[in-house]
């Protein structure tokens, strides 16, 4: 056992031997190897990073009105100009025919095949980058770690054989990366296709001249609508009128579906995440620190959390959006840092009640009263000796939380109350399409419900897949998780 | 064992009372520790018996300062231990460990056993790594500080640079480094410590793991993985990981196997006497308790009731409980030679314990007044009807009992004149007690059921119902808080062998 007390000194010295040497990599640097590819990886986005570095850093700047602004907007206009591999501009899909062939797509490839080596490239470039991550990871624990196994090796290996938990993982992952990438993924961009569709043109081949002209895209949007059958609608992945590539078909409106799904998800993550995130905080300290003390602390949560639980979250939405609308908070990403805000704090109350049973009774174990024994700091206790055991159940109201967020999102965006359009939004193309579900263009309001619907399931499978993994007892089989994480499963909200 | 003169612990009338947490309707708090004066001495083990109940676990907990007290003093080093605020109670937690009773469930399963052992190191910044200098000089150095007056040293320095590292730190005297510097007006000593807190309290967790007979390659195992002996084992060394002088062992083994109980409690003696250390052993066994314990205090009813040296007090017991607790040891080890005393009834109500003796209600060996001349078992029906009303006084009234109480309509009389012919059946009561019972039982229909026990204790009460005994010193280090004591009344056991034998 003289591995796991760590490298002594002398075993310091034979660690260039080449048995020691690597066995993941083979080489006798494989940090320096590792640092290499990470920075290579890096090159492909650096323009892309760049530019959002100094778009946060002049945001900030411009929010708390501090001088720079205008050196930040050089550096900005600077960062523009550092090259971005995997964009757009690298791999155009937008172009036209002309006759005999496609101008200006990537290798004059038809755009629905330069869409999807772009599309490809960006899954590959995230799967790398992950690689590289899972790499950097086994390298630390092989070489550089001090212990041969952790008690998180094992965590690792449990949610490595949970086949529920890796299809959750598959899923948020690609809800991620397609969140982080949206500009690059969609065939259009927002800006071009929704937001000022009446400045830009387009070039196409119309059919009956034979020749190249040339359209607004407000105007070719108006030929390109989904609002039946037939003739009138473009479904997935159809080509309309003006040459324009559609993977998810068009909206009622004649924009692309997929660009509006794809810089949507960023709207839902960032709700759903932070409204969660938030409540998750307030709930978890709260109900550690109410089952700690007890009594009247405890009594004063239950009391607050009544009063806001009191409150109709609906028309205390309706009146923040309305007294904030001209505050700097509603101007945050089109309001939804404050929708996020307002779901964080009428919905922690209700996590917190669900937690605080689980909390009390875990309270109550002789563990607690033995770190007490030896003078263990109470924030110790609660961080050590409760939280471990309302994680299960914190994973999954979390992830059902998560699903509640997107859906609500989806819900007020139909009141016209959520995101302020023409800020793509999952919930707002269900709607859109709710008229044409029974007609050819059902692919407005089935294709953003799926993938609602399969978001919210792969991070509640996600959260499964983590809470068995973390729970020591569950390698046997599963059939002994008796205790109080397993009843979180039937729990429900 | 021979006994120093100053105590490691000193527990003076205590009493823990535990008080309902409700704002309205407050019940009367239940007496866990009521009056309790114990000296512990260093390096013995008092061994602390009871039936559960009794408060042996509060007074424990309340030693160790997991129990607010709520009155009395526990004083250590001339210290207050229930005066504490929260950083001196962790100090003083720092100082004592405590072993729990179900090894199942004193240990958190979701952290790993090296975790839970080196738990108590980090919670208070172990080691502290203290230097001393033979000699006058200053004391320089990162993690390293100089030792204050009284306080344990961990690193002894020597002018010439040379290093003694306390026996307890698993850190070699290689491993530090001592510079002297005269340059200066005083010298000044600066010392490195090559190896790292952490690695040290790994270090100390492998020794302390060592020790209680498990090994390296348990360090990364969870809980689950071990056999109830070896959770215990792993509690006490985690109660063991801070040196410390004093240490509760909750019932440390009777969750566990007998033939596991053994070799724990072996474990638990030779750490005792390789670390010097003070045990205040709680159990129920008394067998147990016979092995271990120099000395041996019985709890009854939040009362020392009597305290001793083990084998003074298991060949002669002079209060009536031990006498029955001991004569209830199964084979031969009881030194009990008559019958089995079988108690009477149940231990009253903690909240509301009896006016006089706690014992009062149960006792074997109980003194009666010596108006009426009665025999034995008349007494005792005497005594549970007077228990019957005390426990009628104090039961919930329904809403409908209540009404009838307050208008005086007769509440569950016929019920009670029937429990009271059932007891008094085949008794004789001379007239003048039967008009006495009788008064009794009236005023208990009427609802009184607190006069009606007042009355009943006016009557046939003796000093055991008035008087809460004080301990009597019995000689040889012994105490006991029985009246019988006195040189007036015949002894506990004889009286107790002579009533048993009037028994048909």
């Amino acid at each position: 056992m003289a591995g796991a007390h760590g490298p002594s000194s002398d075993a310091a010295d034979d660690e260039v031997t080449p048995e020691t040497a690597s066995t993941i990599l083979p080489t006798e640097s494989p940090t320096l190897v590792w640092v290499g590819l990470g920075a290579g990886l890096l090159a492909f986005e650096v323009g892309a990073l760049a530019t959002f570095l100094v778009a946060i850093l002049s945001d900030t700047l411009a929010a708390a009105s501090l001088p720079g602004v205008g050196f930040v907007e050089g550096i900005e206009a600077a960062a523009r100009q550092l090259p971005t591999l995997l964009s757009r501009e690298t791999v155009p899909n937008e172009g036209y025919w002309n006759g005999q062939r496609w101008v200006g797509t990537f290798l004059g490839l038809r755009p629905e095949v330069a869409w999807g080596i772009r599309v490809a490239l960006v899954y590959l470039y995230a799967l790398a980058v992950a690689g590289w991550a899972v790499l950097g990871y086994r390298l630390y624990r092989r070489e550089y770690r001090a212990a041969d196994w952790t008690p998180r090796d094992d965590v690792i290996d449990r949610f490595r054989n949970h086949g529920w938990g890796l299809f959750g993982l598959a899923v948020v992952f690609m809800f991620v990366v397609m969140a982080v990438f949206a500009p690059a993924l969609g065939p259009t961009t927002v800006d071009k296709n929704m937001r000022n569709s009446y400045d830009n043109e387009l070039t196409y081949w119309d059919a009956e001249t034979d020749s190249v002209e040339t359209i607004l895209v407000g105007e070719a949007n108006l030929a390109s609508q989904s609002r039946g059958d037939g003739e009138e609608r473009v479904g997935p992945m159809e080509y309309d009128d003006f040459g324009r590539f559609h993977p998810f078909g068009t909206l009622p409106t004649g924009r692309d579906l997929f660009t509006f799904i794809a810089v949507g998800s960023r709207i839902s993550l960032v709700i759903g995440l932070l409204s969660v995130g938030l409540s998750v905080g307030v709930a978890t300290s709260l109900a550690l620190i109410g089952a700690y003390y007890k009594g009247r602390v405890d009594l004063g949560m239950v009391l607050v959390s009544d009063g806001v639980m009191a409150m109709p979250q609906l028309l205390l939405l309706i009146m923040l959006t309305t007294v904030l609308k001209d505050t700097w908070v509603a101007g945050l990403y089109s309001g939804a840092f404050l929708l996020a805000l307002i779901f964080a704090f009428t919905g922690w109350t209700y996590m917190w009640r669900s937690l605080r049973g689980p909390a009390l009774q875990v309270s109550e174990r002789q563990w607690i009263d033995a770190a007490k024994s030896f003078g263990q700091r109470p924030r110790t206790i609660m961080r050590q000796h409760m939280l471990p055991y309302i994680t299960g159940y914190l994973l999954i109201y979390g992830s059902m939380t998560l699903g509640g967020a997107i859906i609500a999102i989806a819900g007020l965006s139909f009141l016209g109350l959520g995101v302020s359009p023409p800020t793509p939004e999952w919930g707002r193309a269900v709607n859109l399409g709710q008229e044409y579900v029974d007609t050819g263009s059902w692919h407005i309001s089935l294709i953003p419900g799926l993938l609602i619907t399969l978001v919210v399931t792969g991070f509640n499978a996600l959260g499964d897949g983590i809470r068995d993994a973390i729970d020591p007892r569950s390698d046997a089989a599963g059939s002994d998780a008796d205790d109080g994480a397993a009843a979180g499963r039937g729990g429900g909200a | 064992m021979t006994a120093r003169e100053d105590p490691v612990v000193s527990v003076q009338s205590l009493k823990t009372y535990y008080h309902d947490d409700s704002i309205v309707g407050a019940k009367p708090p239940v007496r866990a520790v009521d009056g309790v004066d114990l000296d512990i001495r260093e390096g013995e083990t008092v061994g602390l018996v009871g039936e559960s109940g009794s408060g042996k676990t509060t007074l424990g907990r309340t030693i160790i300062g997991l129990a607010d007290a709520t009155d009395g003093v526990v004083e250590a080093d001339g210290q207050d231990v229930t005066e504490f605020d929260a950083e001196q109670a962790r100090d003083w937690q720092r100082r004592v460990g405590m072993v729990f009773q179900d090894p199942e469930e004193s240990l958190n399963d979701r952290m790993t056993i090296g975790e839970i052992v080196q738990e108590p190191l980090k919670a208070h910044d172990w080691p502290v790594l203290t230097v001393a200098v033979e000699g006058d000089a200053t004391v320089r150095g990162s993690g390293v500080r100089p030792a204050e007056p009284d306080e344990t040293v961990d690193l002894t320095v020597g002018l010439d640079g040379d290093v003694t590292v306390r026996d307890e730190l698993p850190l070699s005297a290689d491993a530090v480094t001592a510079a002297v510097d005269r340059s200066g007006d005083a010298p000044t000593v600066d010392v490195t410590v090559e190896k790292s807190r952490a690695e040290i309290r790994r270090d100390r967790a492998f020794d302390l793991l060592d020790r209680v007979g498990l090994s390296e390659q348990h360090f990364y195992r969870y809980p689950h993985q071990f056999s109830g002996g070896q959770r215990q084992r792993i509690g006490i060394a985690r109660a063991l990981a801070l040196e410390p002088e004093f240490v509760v062992l909750d019932e440390p083994v009777s969750a566990l196997d007998v033939s596991v109980q053994a070799r724990i409690i072996n474990l638990l003696e030779d750490l005792q006497d390789e670390m010097g250390l003070t045990y205040l052993f709680i159990a129920h066994d008394l067998s147990i308790v016979r092995h271990i314990a120099d000395r041996v205090a019985v709890m009854y009813l939040g009362n020392v009731v009597e305290l001793g040296p083990t084998e003074s007090v298991y060949a002669d017991p002079h209060h009536p409980y031990t006498v029955s607790l001991l004569s209830a040891i199964p084979g031969s080890g009881s030194p009990w030679t008559g019958e089995r005393i079988t108690l009477r009834g149940s231990p009253p109500n903690p909240r509301d314990p009896p006016a006089g003796c706690p014992f009062a209600t149960r006792c074997p060996a109980k003194i009666r007044p010596d108006d009426y001349d009665l025999p034995e078992r008349t007494w005792r029906a005497l005594d549970e009807l007077r228990v019957v009303f005390r426990t009628r006084a104090r039961a919930e009234a329904s809403a409908a009992e209540t009404i009838k109480r307050l208008i005086g309509l007769d509440v569950a009389g016929q019920d009670l004149r029937e429990t009271v012919s059932d007891l008094l059946a085949d008794h004789d009561l001379p007239p003048a007690a039967q008009s006495t019972v009788d008064a009794a039982v009236e005023l208990a229909a009427g609802g009184d059921d607190d006069a009606a026990a007042e009355q009943l204790r006016e009557a046939f009460g003796s000093r055991c119902d008035r008087e809460h005994p004080e301990p009597y010193d019995g000689g040889e280090d012994r105490t006991s808080q029985c009246l019988r004591q006195e040189a007036e009344y015949d002894g506990v056991a004889e009286t107790i062998r002579a009533r048993q034998e009037d028994e048909p």
